[in-house]
């Protein structure tokens, strides 16, 4: 049954409407039953949907990866991911800012690398911002894994682990890395 | 990283890496790796059960430790994966190319008997 301040997101979407207790919903005029809704529910703060967001930026030197493992470990376990996913959500995000490192500033340790963590109900978002070089789409792809030789298998490992990876490079200098990864359960904050 | 080396029998360097092998231990790690390969008389195993994470620059060494060894015919085993180590020898596909084992002692028995 339907609480005080809760809403139906399979309905409401971006509308936000809050649902009367009863086993109905006030939504334009007509009422739906709670059984009806396909997502389920999903607690909201006020009017809004809650997300938190999490910036961190680091120097551009292979060192301060670790910091990167300390952050992820616990965080990870609080947001209901598995020992499993957690670990490949750390390896994934290592292997970005690794590749930023070696491609986006060819080695350069003076640079920097901001990250943003983006929390919500539904997924994980991860925004790695680099301001070197953008890279070659045309020509970024994970190589053959049938192929066995050093190098080149961080873009395949960031695909195999998260849900989706993408590049945008419309910056006026440098790229922003998203990579992202649904919550397996459905949570009732971020 | 830390590393400790170790000869259990004559021949046969038992290496054992703490820590991170990564982007940034990577680099001499690798090193210490070569000289051990080139070292050993019967053969090499590289013992990862306190490798607490591992990136595609660690598989890269490994991978660069398993050809030095190949070229001089002697036989590289990793011992002892850990969950990190595990995941990432899984999604580089090389369960098969490396041979791998539970136990330091389980590789000692797979090397060819001394001359």
């Amino acid at each position: 049954m339907p609480k005080d301040g809760w809403i139906c997101r399979a309905i409401a979407g971006s509308d936000n409407l809050q649902v009367t207790s009863g086993p109905a919903c006030a939504y334009n005029g007509g009422h739906r039953r709670l059984s009806e809704h396909a997502c389920g529910i999903q607690r909201v703060g006020g009017m809004e949907s809650r997300e938190d967001r999490l910036t961190l930026s680091i120097p551009s030197h292979p060192r301060y990866l670790s910091v990167l493992q300390g952050l992820w470990d616990p965080l990870l376990a609080d947001l209901g991911f598995t020992s499993a996913e957690a670990r490949g959500i750390t390896l994934a995000v290592h292997e970005a800012c690794a590749n930023v490192i070696e491609h986006g500033y060819q080695g350069d340790t003076a640079q920097r690398i901001d990250l943003t963590v983006l929390i919500t109900p539904e997924e994980l978002v991860v925004d790695i911002r680099d301001y070197g070089t953008k890279p070659d789409l045309t020509t970024m792809q994970p190589r053959s894994l049938q192929d066995v030789r050093p190098g080149g298998l961080g873009t395949h490992f960031m695909r195999a682990l998260m849900d989706s990876v993408s590049y945008d490079i419309s910056p006026e200098t440098g790229t922003v890395l998203r990579m992202t990864k649904r919550r397996s359960k459905l949570c009732t904050s971020p | 990283m830390h590393v400790t080396i170790e000869t259990p029998q004559a021949g046969v360097t038992v290496m054992r890496p703490q820590g991170t092998l990564d982007m940034n231990s990577v680099p001499a790690f690798r090193h210490t790796l070569e000289a051990e390969v080139q070292r050993a008389g019967r053969g090499v195993i590289v013992a990862l059960s306190e490798v607490t994470f591992m990136d595609s620059a660690g598989i890269a060494v490994l991978i660069e430790g398993f050809k030095w060894s190949r070229s001089r015919s002697l036989p590289y085993i990793l011992s002892q994966l850990t969950p990190a180590v595990q995941m990432v020898i899984e999604l580089a596909r090389l369960e098969q190319f490396f041979t791998i084992v539970a136990s330091v002692e389980e590789g000692l028995a797979r090397l060819p008997s001394p001359a």
